[in-house]
């Protein structure tokens, strides 16, 4: 029997083991939940909150237990439905191990625990009254050690048994709205924390772990607003095969550091990092026995627990539209992991994406202000900024173009690539025939050359046979060795791409479509007003007019407003209503939708919640920017998910409702002055109280594209019979063919 | 996340140019209302003496107001667009009016107070309309506006009403109209002219659905008849008919009545099909 048992674990750890050695980052994909789903999860809110209810506090009073539960419970459910949080990998799976090494000897403790974490570059941890504690990838990627999680985790789960949520709760929550409390469950009074340190420090010892890394930690948290790693990003990146980028467009001066340890806290809900580290140190002090471990797991475990972190971080920031942190983070990435694809998709995704907002004139949303520069990636964002249109273009070019010859096998690379060119055929700014076939080297030498020969005369015959216009266009023309200007880098290093016939026949296909496009347009501004009503009725009957017959439908969301506050309770209520009649609707017009919904979670399971999690960030990504199309970065899942369903197709909608009688003091006055007025003033005001708007999105999963859209306002309430013939009138409409 | 959610698709949304055809209501857009009026007529109480209404009480009239009134409608539309639509309203009022108080004159010398039964009118109406909404709603569903302008003709019911005659020589008894030759009872039925009135209606409407072709159907209706509301008496004199001057005086009533019931409540259901 020991035997078998002991077979049992040793096959248990070789298993855990194979499976911890399983992350290629050659090979890498963006991290997914894995096995059983939690209940956490698939737990209906206002269950959760009748359930806690039923349990009670003995803290609160019947009231105060009501606002509780419900403002505890709807906003951690915020967080995980957010489609950010994941469980059963390998990262949660570390977190919750070092968790189970913490509290080894506190098996009660421990069960009651539940460990996830959160795909955001903010670096965060926090601990919530459900015995939920949430880590972020931003933190996993900052941390050194892993005797630095298990001090984090230390202090949140102190959090957690001291009851510091409810304490806080009050003047947490109250008077707040949703965002504001999401935004606070991390934020406890300064005397929380300082007691969440010391009580950390004692599970941290008892744990065995090292003295020096609880210091250190305090450390990690001060700087984590940097990137994860102070590497100098040289000048000659970017100079390759003839294309060359001047010194002048970087920094000449080091943007330094700026965070200190005493700053004022005076309005800050933690006390500054100094207090905290004199306050820990104390501490430290009254304890023996310090080890030297700062790895117990190992110290390969945490490097690639935190190596996958950071190739999370880069996804994040492409999500969030922050390409100079991507580009950032790729470019330390790539030392250690030259080979990785996922590495190479993201840079190609960025440089595509940057091209996209610098056209449209925002790629500062998309690269740090020149205030916030500081430190080593100051270098790379001051770069970026300083690059002109034409400049910034050419690069991405550069950097998309021998990406994609490196890696034309991969999908996702040349899909990438496709629609780089065409982005680039339909921009104005770029011209293809402005261009040198020249590298930069050679133009640089000719320059040179020429400039040694001017002292020969001209002859006369030149003169008089270049016509004043040819002269103006040999000015133009960036071949002509005496027109060289190194800050006009950008013209030169791209021959090799002109001479590809494969890029010219692509670009040409693309730019002829977008100058058809553009004839049209101008053909449209030149109709009378009566022919454009004409053609836009016309034409929209045509947009409208998809002919779905599948698809892919994310839950509901509703937001029911009651004193202008949500009404989370009825929000979840209608929330189903809306899910129905959206199910019923479509099949009533004849289209077969799938549901992807955080209410079958249960039944579909942790892939239903992956497709979920992959869909809504798809939403987030795209919503950065309204204007731009963007690449989605999860292309690969998005395009697994359009197989499985059969469809590329994906519906979002939304409904927010409230009732408000239109009625004023001073309407009545004044209706009554006018004495029969008020008979109508009165009932319209009531009748007309109901203000429910609805919205829908449908996007294409294969191209990233908003498909159709619709906006509804009406004066009824939100119930399922109205939401769905309002539903059942848009999917009519989108099932039409042309 | 809901929050933003919600910021994102609306945001995104906002960008998007759409205008829908109308499917109607889960594909039905033709509809047939069909509702119970009810209303108050307190101004027309306020305008009129209520000491002179009376109901039959076997052979004797005992006090009676006018406190409600009924009627009902039938009304065919088809929604033209997801926020208009054309119908036509067809239906009836049923009302009653306090016979005219105090005095009538049967020839130049003689006249009598009368008390009288209260009189049954019955308003019949014929309105076209057409139904709009401020909102992107999906007619016939949701809160819409209703204007008409149409035709309503009132005549009082003729039936066995009851009254008396009282006068400084003497007092009959309590009778029916059937107890005498017509000549002598009040409102001559063959003369009384139907009052024709041009009508204004403005309706709010809301048509809440109940399955997938019925909704209930409530609202207040507001009529302004057109034309100028008559005096309350006719007087007759000498050589005229003795019974024209009360029945001239009962339709002026009806007119006054008519001006000043113009608000209503109803409720009832809509099929759509």
């Amino acid at each position: 029997m020991i035997k078998l048992k002991l077979s049992i674990s040793i096959f248990s750890c070789l298993f855990i083991s194979l499976l911890n050695a399983q992350v290629d980052f050659n090979n890498y994909t963006t991290v997914l939940s894995k096995g059983k789903i939690p209940e956490d999860f698939t737990k209906q809110t206002f269950t959760k909150v009748k359930e806690d209810i039923e349990k009670g506090k003995e803290e609160l009073n019947q009231t105060q237990e009501r606002i509780f539960f419900e403002g505890i419970n709807y906003a951690i459910d915020e967080i995980l439905h957010s489609g950010q949080v994941i469980y059963g990998d390998e990262m949660t799976n570390y977190i919750s191990e070092v968790a189970d090494h913490l509290l080894r000897n506190d098996s009660d403790l421990r069960s009651k625990l539940r460990f996830y974490v959160i795909k955001s570059n903010t670096a965060n941890a926090f601990s919530t009254d459900q015995g939920i504690v949430f880590v972020t990838t931003g933190l996993l990627s900052q941390l050194t050690s892993e005797a630095q999680i298990a001090y984090v985790l230390a202090h949140e789960i102190s959090h957690y048994t001291e009851k510091h949520v409810v304490e806080t709760f009050d003047y947490k929550t109250r008077g707040y709205r949703q965002n504001d409390r999401i935004a606070s469950l991390s934020q406890y009074s300064k005397d929380k924390e300082f007691e969440a340190d010391k009580l950390g420090v004692k599970l941290y010892h008892d744990a065995g772990y090292s003295e020096e890394e609880i210091i250190s930690t305090f450390d990690v948290l001060m700087y984590s607003y940097l990137p994860f790693d102070e590497v100098i990003f040289p000048m000659s990146y970017f100079n390759k095969d003839g294309f060359y980028v001047p010194n002048s467009l970087f920094p000449t001066k080091k943007y330094e550091i700026q965070a200190v340890e005493d700053y004022d806290d005076a309005n800050s809900s933690h006390p500054n990092i100094k207090k905290r580290k004199e306050a820990a140190e104390i501490e430290i002090g009254t304890y023996s026995n310090w080890t030297d471990a700062t790895q117990i797991l190992g110290e390969d475990r945490f490097k690639k627990i935190r190596n996958i972190a950071r190739f999370e971080s880069v996804r994040n920031d492409i999500i969030d539209n922050q390409y100079g942190n991507a580009l950032y983070s790729i470019f330390i990435l790539e030392k250690d992991f030259p080979n990785s694809m996922y590495l190479k998709r993201m840079k190609a995704q960025t440089w595509m994406n940057l091209m996209l907002y610098k056209s449209e004139n925002k790629s500062s949303q998309t690269i740090q202000k020149t205030s916030e520069l500081e430190g080593e990636s100051a270098t790379l964002h001051y770069f970026l900024k300083k690059l002109s249109k034409e400049g910034l273009m050419s690069l991405a070019l550069r950097q998309v173009y021998d990406l994609y010859k490196a890696n034309s096998e991969d999908e996702e690379i040349k899909a990438i690539y496709n629609k780089f060119v065409k982005d680039l055929a339909a921009n104005s700014t770029f011209k293809l025939e402005k261009l040198s076939k020249k590298s930069f080297n050679d133009a640089a030498q000719d320059f040179l050359k020429t400039s040694k020969d001017t002292i020969k005369p001209i002859e006369k015959d030149t003169v008089v046979k270049t016509s004043k216009y040819d002269k103006i266009k040999s000015k133009k023309n960036a071949d002509n060795p005496s027109n060289f200007d190194s800050s006009k880098f950008f013209l030169y290093g791209l021959n090799d791409i002109l001479e590809d016939k494969a890029f010219a026949d692509l670009y040409t296909e693309n730019k002829a479509e977008f100058d058809k496009l553009e004839k049209e347009k101008e053909e449209y501004n030149a109709l009378t007003k009566k022919e454009k009503k004409e053609y836009d009725k016309e034409h929209q009957n045509a947009t409208e007019s998809l002919g779905i017959k599948e698809l892919i439908v994310v839950e509901p969301m509703v937001l029911s407003y009651k004193h202008g506050e949500v009404d989370n309770i009825k929000s979840e209520k209608l929330e189903s209503d809306f899910s129905e009649a959206i199910e019923n609707s479509a099949e009533l017009a004849g289209i077969k939708t799938y549901s992807v919904d955080s209410r079958t979670l249960s039944s579909k399971g942790t892939q239903g919640y992956n497709e979920r999690s992959i869909l809504i960030n798809m939403l987030n990504q795209i919503a950065q920017e309204e204007d731009i199309n963007i690449f989605p970065v999860d292309y690969q899942l998005l395009h697994q998910i359009s197989e499985d369903y059969g469809t590329s197709k994906v519906m979002f909608s939304l409904v927010e409702h409230e009732y408000s009688a239109n009625i004023s003091a001073s309407g009545v006055l004044s209706s009554i002055i006018i004495y029969p007025i008020l008979f109508i003033y009165v009932p319209v005001g009531i009748l007309s109280g109901s203000n429910t708007e609805m919205n829908m999105l449908i996007l294409d999963l294969e191209s990233g594209k908003i498909e159709n859209g619709v906006s509804y306002y009406f004066k009824d309430a939100p119930k399922k019979l109205q939401l769905g013939a309002h539903m059942y009138d848009i999917f009519k409409s989108l099932s039409k063919t042309n | 996340m809901k929050s933003n959610i919600l910021l994102i698709v609306t945001l995104l949304i906002t960008f998007i140019t759409y205008s829908q055809n109308n499917n109607g209501y889960y594909g039905k857009r033709f509809f047939l209302d069909i509702e119970g009026l009810g209303s108050f007529p307190m101004f027309s109480n306020l305008f009129s003496n209520p000491d002179n209404g009376f109901e039959a009480n076997g052979l004797s009239l005992t006090h009676k107001k006018d406190n409600f009134n009924t009627g009902f409608r039938i009304n065919f539309g088809y929604a033209a667009k997801r926020n208009l639509g054309l119908s036509f309203e067809f239906g009836q009022d049923y009302s009653s009016v306090y016979g005219p108080d105090y005095e009538m004159y049967f020839d130049d010398y003689t006249y009598s107070y009368v008390n009288h039964e209260l009189i049954d009118v019955r308003t019949t109406v014929f309105i076209p309309k057409f139904e709009f909404t401020t909102s992107k709603a999906l007619l016939p569903m949701g809160l819409s506006h209703q204007l008409g302008f149409g035709f309503a003709t009132s005549s009082i019911v003729e039936k066995d009403y009851l009254y008396q005659y009282t006068n400084y020589q003497f007092t009959s008894p309590i009778v029916h109209y059937d107890t005498y030759s017509n000549d002598l009872d009040p409102i001559n039925f063959e003369k009384f002219q139907t009052i024709k009135k041009f009508v204004l209606l403005y309706a709010l409407n809301m048509r809440t659905p109940i399955t997938k072709s019925l909704m209930i159907n409530y609202g207040i209706k507001y009529t302004i008849n057109i034309g100028k509301r008559p005096n309350e008496y006719y007087y007759s004199y000498s050589g005229g008919d003795p019974t024209l001057s009360y029945t001239k005086s009962v339709e002026n009533a009806v007119a006054r009545h008519r001006g000043f019931s113009f608000m209503n409540a109803f409720v009832g259901l809509t099929f759509v099909f």
